[in-house]
C-alpha cells in the first residue's frame, strides 16, 4: 500500500508539472498578440 | 449576545489598526533593501542558503518559481507521510501511539502540505508529540510561507515592468517563515501559555475526579501549535475537538486572541499589495471588498445563531439568554463560547480557509451553515488564506475589469497592464477548477453507499455535509462539519486529490498570470481608463465574486441546508 500511495502522489505533481507547460503555452501564445486589440477605442 | 456584537466591532478595529503596517512590513520583507530585524535574521537566512545552496540573488521566471515550488511540496508530502508511517518508532510518543493507516497517513500528508488541514485523523488520539511538533507543525510554517511567496510572485507580476523574473521562490520562502510567521507565532505561543494553553511533553495523565472517577488528563506541546494554526491559516488543531477544547482554549480572552489570529494575516495582505505596487489606494480597495464579504457572512452567522432554532421554538423550548443559559442556539457549542463566539469564528475561519473550529458547524442553523458554505464556495477570498486569500481576489479583479472592458468596448487593463487573452484564459482556469472539484466530487459521493453511509443525517442536511465535506479539502479550508464520518477509503483519497487539486491547479494559473503580466509595459492612463480603486470598481468587484459563486452553486445549495431552512 505504501508503494502505490507513494506512486500516486508523485504522480500528481508530476501532472501538475505537465500543467505548468500547459500554462506556458497559453502565456507564450499570447506573445503575438499586439498590445493594442482590434475594437480598442481607449 | 450584544456583548458578541462589540465583540465583533473590536476585531474589526483591531484589524483597522494592525493590518495596514503589518502589510507594510510583509511588503519590505518581499523586497531586497533593509528590514527591521536584519541584524538578527540575515546571518540565519545567509547559513540556511549556503546550506541548501540557494543563490538570494538569482531571481526565477515564472515556470522555474512553480517547478521549486512544486518540488518543495512534494518532498514536504512524502516526508510528512514517512513521519506518520513510522510514528511508532520515532522519539516522543508518550501515548504509544502506533504508525498511521496508509491512506489515511496520505490525507493527512496532503492535508498540511496544502494548508488545508483536514482532519480525518483523532487529534490526540491518532498522533504522536512527534508527529504533530514536528511533522504538523513544519508544514503548517512552510506551506503558509509557501502561499504568501506565490502572492509575492502575482505581485511582482503586475508591479514590475517588462521584466522576465518574479522573485525567488526559496529566498520568499525563507524569508517568510523565518521573519514573519517564527516570531509572531513564538511570541502569541507565549500569550497562550499565560491563558492556560498546554505545553509539555506528558502524555494523558490519569487523575481520581472529586467524585471518585477516573480521568485521563491530555498533555503535550498544544501552545506550539495552535499559534501557527491560527496564524498560518492552517486550522488542524492538536486535539480532536480542536479549539472547543479546553487545554486549547482555555478562557475568553485566549478565544479572542485566536479569533483575531485568524484574521491579521490575511486582511493584511491588500496592503502588502499596495505598497509593492506603489499606489495604496489599490490595496485599501481590495481590503474593503473583502472586509465587506465577511461582515455580511458574519452578521447573518451570528444572527442565526443568537436567535435559536427556529424548531425548537415550536416545541416550546426556552432559548431565550438568562444567567444560567447563554442563549441561541446551543447544540454542538461550548458554553462558555455561547452563540456569539461561536458563530464569529466559524464565519471568520472558513471565510479565511482556517478551518480550526471552537463549535460544531453541523449543529448551527441552517443560516449559520449556509454562511459556513458560502465563505468556502467564493473562493476563499474574504479575505481567504495568507498569500492566496489575495491571490484569488486578484484573479477576480482580472475578471472585473475584463467585464468592465467588455462593457464600454475598452482592452481591459489592471493598473495600467493589458488584459489579454492569455489572462482571461488563465483566470478562467482558476476560476473553473473548485466548482468541478467540489460538484464533481459530491456528485459521485452521493451516487455510492459507503460515501452516503458516512453521513450522521438523512436527507438535505445529509446532502450539506457531504457538500462541506468536499468543498473544504477543495478549498484548502479544513474546518469539519463534524457530521461527516469521513475516515473512509473514497473520502480519504477523494479528499487528497480535491486538497491537491484545489492548491495546485489554482496557484499554477496565478503563477502563469504573473509571469505574463511581469513582461508588460504599462500604458499611462487615460480619461477612458477604469480606476480600479474607486467605490464603483469595489462594487463590480463584489458583484462578480457573488454572482460567479451564486450561479454555480446556488442549485447544490437549495438541495442542501436551504432545503433544510424550508422544511
Amino acid at each position: 500500500m505504501d508503494v502505490i500511495v507513494i506512486v500516486g502522489m508523485v504522480s500528481f505533481f508530476a501532472v501538475a508539472a505537465g500543467y505548468v507547460k500547459l500554462c506556458e503555452k497559453i502565456v507564450g501564445n499570447q506573445s503575438s498578440v499586439s498590445p493594442s486589440e482590434p475594437g480598442d477605442r481607449g | 449576545m450584544a456583548s458578541q456584537w462589540v465583540v465583533l466591532g473590536a476585531v474589526i478595529a483591531t484589524i483597522l489598526i494592525v493590518a495596514p503596517p503589518l502589510g507594510r512590513y510583509m511588503a519590505v520583507l518581499f523586497g531586497s533593501g533593509p528590514a527591521f530585524g536584519d541584524r538578527l535574521f540575515s546571518p540565519l537566512e545567509r547559513f540556511i542558503y549556503r546550506v541548501t545552496g540557494v543563490d538570494p540573488e538569482h531571481e526565477q521566471r515564472w515556470t522555474a518559481y512553480a517547478f521549486s515550488l512544486l518540488a518543495f511540496s512534494l518532498i514536504s508530502a512524502l516526508g510528512l507521510y514517512a513521519v506518520l508511517r513510522l510514528q511508532g518508532v520515532l522519539p516522543f510518543n508518550p501515548t504509544g501511539a502506533p504508525g498511521v493507516d496508509p491512506l489515511l497517513a496520505m490525507n493527512v500528508a496532503v492535508s498540511f502540505t496544502t494548508n488545508t488541514n483536514w482532519q480525518n485523523y483523532g487529534g490526540e488520539a491518532t498522533l504522536s508529540h512527534f508527529s504533530q511538533a514536528v511533522g504538523l507543525v513544519t508544514q503548517n510554517f512552510v506551506s503558509a510561507a509557501a502561499g504568501l511567496a506565490v502572492m509575492a510572485a502575482l505581485i511582482r507580476g503586475v508591479a514590475r515592468r517588462r521584466s522576465i523574473t518574479v522573485g525567488n521562490f526559496w529566498v520568499d520562502l525563507t524569508r517568510m517563515t523565518i521573519r514573519l510567521l517564527l516570531p509572531l507565532s513564538l511570541i502569541f505561543a507565549l500569550v497562550m501559555v499565560t491563558q492556560g494553553v498546554v505545553q509539555n511533553l506528558s502524555g494523558f495523565q490519569e487523575v481520581v475526579t472529586l467524585d471518585g472517577a477516573t480521568q485521563f488528563i491530555p498533555g503535550g506541546p498544544v501552545a506550539s501549535q495552535v499559534a501557527i494554526k491560527q496564524l498560518g491559516t492552517n486550522g488542524g488543531g492538536f486535539f480532536n475537538t480542536n479549539s472547543s477544547h479546553p487545554l486549547e482554549n482555555p478562557t475568553g480572552v485566549a478565544n479572542l486572541l485566536q479569533t483575531l489570529a485568524l484574521v491579521l494575516i490575511p486582511f493584511a495582505a491588500p496592503f502588502t499589495y499596495g505598497e509593492m505596487v506603489g499606489r495604496r489606494r489599490q490595496g485599501w480597495a481590495i481590503f474593503w471588498a473583502m472586509l465587506i464579504l465577511l461582515l455580511l457572512a458574519t452578521v447573518v452567522a451570528m444572527g442565526a445563531e443568537g436567535s435559536g432554532n427556529q424548531a425548537l421554538f415550536g416545541l416550546g423550548i426556552d432559548q431565550a439568554a438568562s444567567e444560567s443559559a447563554p442563549g441561541g442556539n446551543m447544540e454542538g457549542k461550548e458554553v462558555r463560547h455561547g452563540p456569539g463566539a461561536s458563530a464569529l469564528w466559524a464565519s471568520l475561519t472558513t471565510a479565511t480557509s482556517n478551518g480550526s473550529v471552537n463549535a460544531m458547524h453541523d449543529s448551527f442553523t441552517p443560516a449559520g451553515a449556509i454562511v459556513t458554505l458560502a465563505n468556502m464556495l467564493l473562493g476563499e477570498v474574504s479575505p481567504g488564506g495568507v498569500g492566496v486569500g489575495l491571490v484569488g481576489m486578484l484573479v477576480f479583479v482580472i475578471l472585473t475589469v475584463f467585464i468592465a472592458g467588455l462593457m464600454v468596448g475598452r482592452t481591459p487593463e489592471l493598473l495600467g497592464k493589458k488584459v489579454q487573452s492569455a489572462e482571461v484564459k488563465l483566470a478562467t482556469l482558476y476560476i473553473l477548477t473548485m466548482p468541478a472539484l467540489v460538484l464533481g466530487i459530491t456528485g459521485v459521493a452521493v451516487l455510492l453507499p459507503d460515501a452516503l453511509a458516512a453521513r450522521s443525517n438523512p436527507g438535505a442536511w445529509g446532502l450539506a455535509e457531504i457538500l462541506y465535506g468536499v468543498a473544504s479539502p477543495a478549498n484548502n479550508n479544513g474546518s469539519a462539519f463534524a457530521g461527516l464520518s469521513s475516515n473512509t477509503p473514497f473520502f480519504n483519497v477523494s479528499q487528497a486529490m480535491a486538497m491537491l487539486a484545489g492548491r495546485f491547479f489554482l496557484i499554477i494559473p496565478i503563477l502563469a498570470i504573473a509571469g505574463s503580466l511581469v513582461a508588460k509595459e504599462p500604458v499611462a492612463a487615460t480619461e477612458g481608463s477604469f480606476p480600479t480603486d474607486s467605490p464603483l470598481f469595489v462594487g463590480l468587484l463584489l458583484g462578480v465574486v457573488l454572482i460567479l459563486a451564486g450561479l454555480t452553486f446556488f442549485p447544490v445549495l437549495s438541495l442542501g441546508p436551504v432545503a433544510e431552512a424550508l422544511r
